[in-house]
């Protein structure tokens, strides 16, 4: 009777290795939820949905992408507090149809939020934002000190 | 909703799109989520009785001087079929892409009028 199951490949069975997976595992686990990456941070108690993003990173800029097809960019609010980037709006039902008049509904309505923390201090006055094709673009440029310094290593 | 079916040749998943489908003014309206499409790769085709709308995701363009830090977009393919029953008007097909909403408006056809059958008595 195995109680482990048996691996073909195994030259020895090594008892350890199997907790150090199990190990493995339950870390992963409580990863999810206390999220080391801090771009993972997408509470649901923020909305019902949050758009997906991509973040990019250069010497001068901050980038980032969000997709957030059918919104004005009157519905869409972009604000920075404390290195955070705050993405808000709320995709508002379209009052001309009313419910018996719909087929079927798989697009999301209601509000959506998302808070990005911003690996460097960006200058919020100078930020650029499009909104084009449903996706949402935003250029920061990063504050002088934030930019990376060369340090010079001096050999004696 | 993400179910991927097959790749392409340019190995890309394809993924259903969300689409609104509602009734408003003797038209049926189909409201598809596709952001940042292509335009050029756009097809909405109308075979029988069925709808199939496909579209290709834009390459984002992205000058060298960045490098990715977090990535949750990915550049997709959008496929979606529908069976459409109702009679329609093929002639008057419209299709219009908007901040990544593709909207396919069908015009009912016109009902025939009912034919009223005399009784010889």
């Amino acid at each position: 009777m195995a109680l482990v199951p048996y691996k073909r490949d195994n030259w020895w069975v090594d008892p350890f290795s199997e907790l150090e997976n199990l190990q493995k595992q339950m870390n992963q686990l409580f990863d999810f939820s206390l999220s080391r990456n801090p771009f993972n941070d997408t509470t649901l108690l923020g909305g019902q949905w949050a758009p997906a993003i991509d973040v990019y990173d250069s010497k001068d800029n901050l980038l980032i992408k969000a997709d957030l097809p059918g919104l004005s960019k009157d519905e869409i609010e972009v604000s920075i507090q404390d290195n955070n980037l705050l993405l808000k709006g709320e995709k508002k039902k379209d009052k001309e149809i009313n419910e018996e008049n719909y087929f079927k509904t798989e697009r999301f309505y209601g509000s959506f939020f998302r808070t990005i923390p911003l690996p460097s201090a960006v200058d919020s006055a100078n930020v650029d934002a499009k909104y084009e094709d449903g996706v949402l673009t935003l250029t920061l440029p990063k504050k002088e000190e934030s930019k990376p310094k060369q340090i010079t290593i001096d050999v004696k | 909703m993400l179910e991927k079916f097959k790749k392409n040749q340019e190995d890309l998943m394809i993924i259903r799109p969300c689409v609104n489908i509602y009734e408003q003014n003797n038209n049926i309206i189909l409201a598809v989520e596709m952001p940042n499409v292509d335009k050029q790769t756009l097809d909405v085709n109308l075979d029988n009785n069925q709808l199939i709308i496909r579209a290709i995701k834009k390459k984002d363009e992205i000058s060298k001087e960045y490098h990715s830090i977090h990535q949750e977009r990915s550049r997709v393919g959008y496929e979606r079929r529908f069976e459409i029953n109702t009679e329609i008007d093929r002639d008057k097909i419209e299709a219009e892409y908007k901040n990544g909403i593709l909207t396919v408006t069908l015009a009912k056809a016109e009902a025939e009028q009912p034919k009223k059958i005399t009784i010889k008595s």
